[in-house]
């Protein structure tokens, strides 16, 4: 009887971990192509989103590091965290980054 | 009857049932698409005032497309989550632990009704002055609404118990535990259930007025937020996503486990046989 629960339990792991794998596979792609390359300590980017962002977006920028200005797509942020770049760079909805010398 | 229909086992039967009742729902779905979509051209208003199915369609694929709702709705889960099974543990504890003195059932049954009236978007505003916003003042609002219909319905099935087999039990000479666990948790098992699924469909409310006043994602918050800046559709994605998200839980949850608990001590009938 408590089989469907079960299983549902299990196909909706699977999706969230497939979900994971993905996000995790095409952060470090977008953070490969980093010239230069991802540094140890903070550091200034330009974010570039698939489209112009909304406050969602930019809640989620300001949660990782001061964000500088927003040019159409483009997100310019200063004093990011490597582990803070990472987890944009896994949002699908991130174009690509670059490395930003800052102001 | 024909002769085919005579021969089909009464598994193939109960098949059949559920595939035409599924059919018909999924008929009265797109009927009401249709005269939603229909209607469009004859109302003339804007679509932020009156957005079509297919606005909202398109709302929905946008909001995926910038990430939104994945993160809305896993932050939505992951509070109704922690919420729910809260508030049923506790309800189930508080409901046991007084039904099985009169004495404070007694006393405790004026409060507990008074606290049962009094809706939880009265507290939510309480809470914030007294949590802030955010994931604490969610939880207790979630908490709150399931508390109150497991904890009394719980009391009710702990109350109406049938006596003579406590006594009976008592008799041959069982302990106090053993007198729960197989005459009065047994008993109390369709009053519990029934007071978790009017528990966790009530959840979904205090989830929506919680994320509305004290979150900045979620279903809840998308709801509002699409209201706030005149995207209609958005708020009707919103809309739509409770009641799936509803009925999922219910399908995939709630009734595997009625019918693995409830049913299986027979002391009520499968809701479809009704």
């Amino acid at each position: 009887m408590l089989r469907v629960p079960l299983y549902f339990s299990l196909v909706l792991l699977v999706v969230v971990g497939v979900y994971a794998g993905a996000r995790e596979l095409d952060g470090r792609a977008k953070l490969r192509v980093l010239d230069p390359p991802l540094a140890q300590a903070s550091a200034h980017y330009v974010v570039h989103l698939k489209f112009p962002p909304e406050r969602f977006h930019l809640t989620r920028m300001q949660d990782s590091g001061r964000l500088i200005e927003v040019r159409n797509t483009a997100v310019y942020m200063m004093d990011v965290s490597p582990a803070a770049i990472s987890g944009i760079a896994r949002e699908y909805w991130v174009q690509s980054i670059e490395r930003w010398p800052g102001r | 009857m024909n002769e085919s229909a005579v021969l089909r086992s009464p598994h193939a039967w109960a098949l059949s049932r559920k595939r035409a009742r599924a059919l018909k729902g999924a008929l009265g779905v797109l009927l009401l698409l249709f005269l939603w979509q229909a209607s469009v051209p004859m109302v003339g208003l804007e679509p932020y005032f009156y957005p079509a199915p297919v606005d909202v369609a398109r709302a929905f694929v946008d909001l995926c497309a910038k990430g939104i709702l994945p993160v809305y709705i896993a932050d939505s889960i992951g509070r109704y989550a922690v919420g729910v099974p809260l508030g049923a543990v506790l309800g189930i504890v508080a409901g046991v632990l007084i039904g099985l003195n009169r004495t404070i059932a007694e006393a405790l049954s004026p409060l507990l009704r008074f606290l049962f009236a009094i809706v939880e978007v009265a507290w939510i505003p309480i809470f914030v002055i007294w949590f802030g916003y955010g994931f604490t003042t969610i939880l207790l609002a979630l908490v709150y609404v399931v508390f109150f219909p497991v904890l009394y319905n719980t009391l009710l099935g702990v109350r109406t118990a049938p006596q003579i087999l406590v006594n009976a039990l008592r008799s041959l000479g069982a302990s106090r535990w053993q007198v729960l666990t197989l005459v009065i948790l047994p008993a109390s098992l369709p009053g519990i259930i029934t007071g978790l699924r009017v528990g966790a469909g009530f959840a979904f409310r205090g989830l929506v007025f919680a994320e509305i006043i004290a979150a900045k994602t979620g279903i809840g918050y998308l709801i509002f937020e699409g209201a706030q800046t005149q995207q209609t559709a958005r708020t009707i994605v919103g809309m739509i996503l409770m009641g799936l998200m509803w009925l999922t839980i219910d399908q995939f949850y709630l009734r595997p486990i009625e019918r693995a608990t409830v049913q299986r001590w027979g002391l009520t009938v499968e809701a479809e046989q009704r």
